[in-house]
């Protein structure tokens, strides 16, 4: 254990002294910081004028329905025409920069034509161009006699904010037991959260320990390492010494994206226990996908064919966050349960499960799956040892498949 | 108790055969040379007895235990394929390596230094190892392995691409550590170093045993009618001599029909001065040569 832990040392320090490390870690979220920032600054920028632009522009309208019939609107400098020919050619000297039709059949069909002289800029490609006063006014148009309290309603029936929801809990213990939506969504981005924890320490973890492996190969001192360790306590230690250093990067990360950080102290606060699965779910992930992660960086023999085989396992690791809206709909599903017994997708599938079904999910499940997982890590794990104890003195040699296949019952 | 002992080990790759049932063993304090033309599977043995590959039959014992039990905390090896992390510095990667064979941090530091001093490359030990010349990095790959004061070392060509006194450098090393009781096995290709340096050699070919034995003792029984010799007698035409060759330090060398004790007995008879008469050993080069059909 003390050679686990010598290695463990040596990997995290020399990957967080690692200049790449450091511009990685500090450069890359204040880069697209930066880069989100200005954009949205622009973007939010030109659609306030965009939206003020209409807002704020002289109208003009015809009226072929008879709704405004002799009431034309107080108060405002709009300009009303007989028909859209006069409109069309007086909108210039009257100042009127969007001239709105409504055509006879408009009760019927909703239907308004608009002719504006403004072209829409990539920010207000959608904007109807129709101002917010003027659909006021026709909605008060159209329910003309109506009260004004019921006409207010009418236009605001049941928007979301005023909707009170309750979701009844699947153990069904007594009419009492509902939740709140915030409570569920809550649940859900706690373990959305530890999905994208995963997924980017793995990504983060597997290039450097790829690139290690690599390196090692490349300065050859593969032979004088494996003197001293067997490649068991090797692999162990650039497990537990590489995902250190990606964790830690991550935490610099969420850090530096403050929003992450307060996020994951807020779940932890609403359901310290959720959060403590998903994070033991996490852990697991984690120490599976990189005890293959090295065996797959002992059968290359160089960085890039090695970042090849990786592909697969990323694939792998994308797989369960598409299927999850099945998770989702049917937490105790096939679907759900087949992807729980298959152990690369186990440890984010076990996680959704129980954000969305905590108390449907069966203890004994859990606890297998989480025996499953460590069984299969220390499989990953011994069978990692195998390759690379034989691919490691392969050097610029690439094993066959039939080879691989020997050595890892040898 | 031998420091290894090394008992009919076999190691096949397919259909190949790359150790066929070799044994030797080496004692404390002793400078052994392992040779072998290239191929002959020297580096599997050596790989065998560090517990990086498995032998497929037979059994190795270091220091008085399985090879597979975790005694690699007191070997060490130069593998002949070697380098060291080229981006880190100097003392870590001593450090390091100090630690992988169970030295406490603080004394792994300590030694570090005192190895690089030895070797004279202790003002180095902050710099990058690709900051290093070639010659450089040898010293610290052998300081890398003697830091931990191991009792049996393993050098794999260690002289590669050392000068001349670099080399002696690194041959008092050896000297040192044998002398304070490891075994030190030596695999190299410089036959004349293995001739100054070790006691016993074993000599493999084609994953055989084909010589073993004392230097000495390979040499007299290697060795033919041959001898060197200062006399004021001319040599030339007499019927005992073959050939006469001028050597070394005035010598003649000279290749008899008779036993050497005839052609001394005939010159004391006739009164002769002999000032030097010695059989000539042949050298482990040639002896190299000769059994194995191949340079060394």
């Amino acid at each position: 254990m003390r050679k686990v832990l010598v290695v463990a040392r040596h990997e995290f320090v020399t990957t967080v002294r690692r200049i790449g490390f450091l511009i990685v870690t500090v450069g890359l979220p204040l880069l697209m910081g930066l880069l989100m920032g200005g954009i949205l600054l622009l973007n939010v920028k030109s659609t306030k004028e965009e939206y003020a632009g209409i807002q704020g522009a002289r109208l003009g309208y015809v009226d072929r329905s008879g709704l405004a019939a002799a009431e034309h609107p107080q108060g405002t400098d709009w300009r009303w025409y007989d028909d859209a020919t006069t409109g069309r050619a007086r909108m210039a000297a009257d100042g009127v920069v969007i001239l709105i039709i409504i055509p006879e059949d408009y009760v019927k069909s909703g239907k308004i034509e608009v002719l504006t002289s403004r072209r829409p800029s990539i920010t207000s490609i959608g904007e109807t161009y129709v101002p917010q006063v003027f659909v006021d006014w026709l909605v008060r148009r159209v329910l003309a006699g109506t009260a004004e309290e019921r006409v207010a309603r009418a236009r605001h029936p049941a928007d979301s904010w005023a909707i009170a929801i309750q979701f009844i809990l699947p153990d069904a213990s007594g009419p009492q037991a509902t939740e709140r939506p915030e409570d569920y969504y809550r649940r859900l981005g706690t373990a959305a959260f530890f999905l994208l924890l995963l997924f980017l320490s793995i990504s983060v973890v597997g290039g450097y320990l790829i690139q290690g492996m690599a390196d090692e190969k490349e300065n050859r001192v593969l032979e004088m390492v494996i003197s001293s360790v067997t490649p068991g306590q090797l692999m162990a230690g650039k497990l537990i010494g590489l995902g250190a250093a990606g964790l830690l990067q991550v935490l610099i990360w969420s850090v530096l994206g403050v929003s992450t950080v307060v996020m994951s102290a807020v779940s932890f606060a609403l359901n310290p226990g959720l959060f403590l699965f998903c994070a033991i779910f996490f852990l697991f992930g984690s120490l599976l996908y990189g005890s293959l992660l090295l065996g797959i960086g002992s059968l290359g023999t160089n960085q890039r064919e090695a970042m090849q085989y990786t592909w697969v396992l990323n694939l792998t690791m994308a797989a369960p966050a598409m299927l999850w809206f099945i998770v989702l709909s049917e937490p105790q599903g096939v679907t759900a349960r087949v992807l729980t017994a298959i152990p690369l997708t186990a440890p984010v599938t076990m996680m959704a499960r129980y954000a969305v079904d905590p108390v449907g999910t069966p203890t004994w499940e859990i606890l297998a799956t989480m025996a499953w997982l460590g069984l299969w890590t220390y499989l990953g794990l011994r069978f990692s040892a195998k390759i690379y104890r034989v691919g490691l003195l392969l050097y610029g040699k690439r094993p066959t498949p039939r080879e691989i296949w020997r050595w890892l019952w040898a | 108790m031998p420091s290894l002992e090394v008992d009919r080990v076999v190691k096949n790759y397919g259909l190949r055969r790359a150790s066929d049932g070799v044994s030797f063993s080496v004692e404390p304090g002793e400078i052994f040379g392992l040779l072998g033309p290239n191929g002959a599977g020297k580096t599997t043995l050596i790989r065998m007895i560090m517990d990086i590959i498995r032998p497929d039959e037979g059994s190795i014992r270091a220091l008085g235990v399985p090879v597979t039990t975790g005694v690699k905390d007191r070997l060490a090896y130069l593998p002949e394929e070697r380098g060291l992390y080229q981006k880190q510095r100097v003392a870590d990667i001593l450090v390091f390596l100090g630690e992988l064979k169970g030295l406490p941090h603080h004394v792994a530091r300590r030694r570090a230094d005192e190895y690089l001093d030895r070797v004279g490359l202790l003002e180095t030990r902050h710099k990058k190892m690709r900051e290093l010349s070639r010659g450089m990095q040898q010293k610290v790959q052998i300081a890398a392995v003697l830091l931990h004061e191991p009792a049996l070392v393993i050098l794999d060509e260690p002289f590669i691409g050392l000068d001349p006194a670099n080399r002696a450098l690194v041959i008092d090393l050896l000297k040192e550590t044998a002398a304070r009781g490891a075994a030190v096995i030596l695999s190299t290709h410089l036959m004349d170093q293995v001739e100054a340096l070790c006691s016993r050699i074993l000599l493999i070919h084609e994953g055989r045993e084909v010589l073993a034995g004392k230097v000495r003792d390979v040499q007299e029984r290697h060795a033919d009618s041959t001898v060197l010799i200062e006399t004021d007698a001319p040599l030339e035409g007499r019927p005992e001599v073959e050939r006469a060759t001028p050597a070394k330090n005035g010598l003649t060398r000279l290749a008899l029909r008779v036993a050497p004790e005839k052609l001394l007995a005939a010159l004391v008879a006739e009164g002769r001065s002999i000032r030097h008469f010695e059989r000539a050993l042949p050298s482990l080069e040639e002896i190299f040569l000769k059994t194995t059909g191949a340079a060394p």
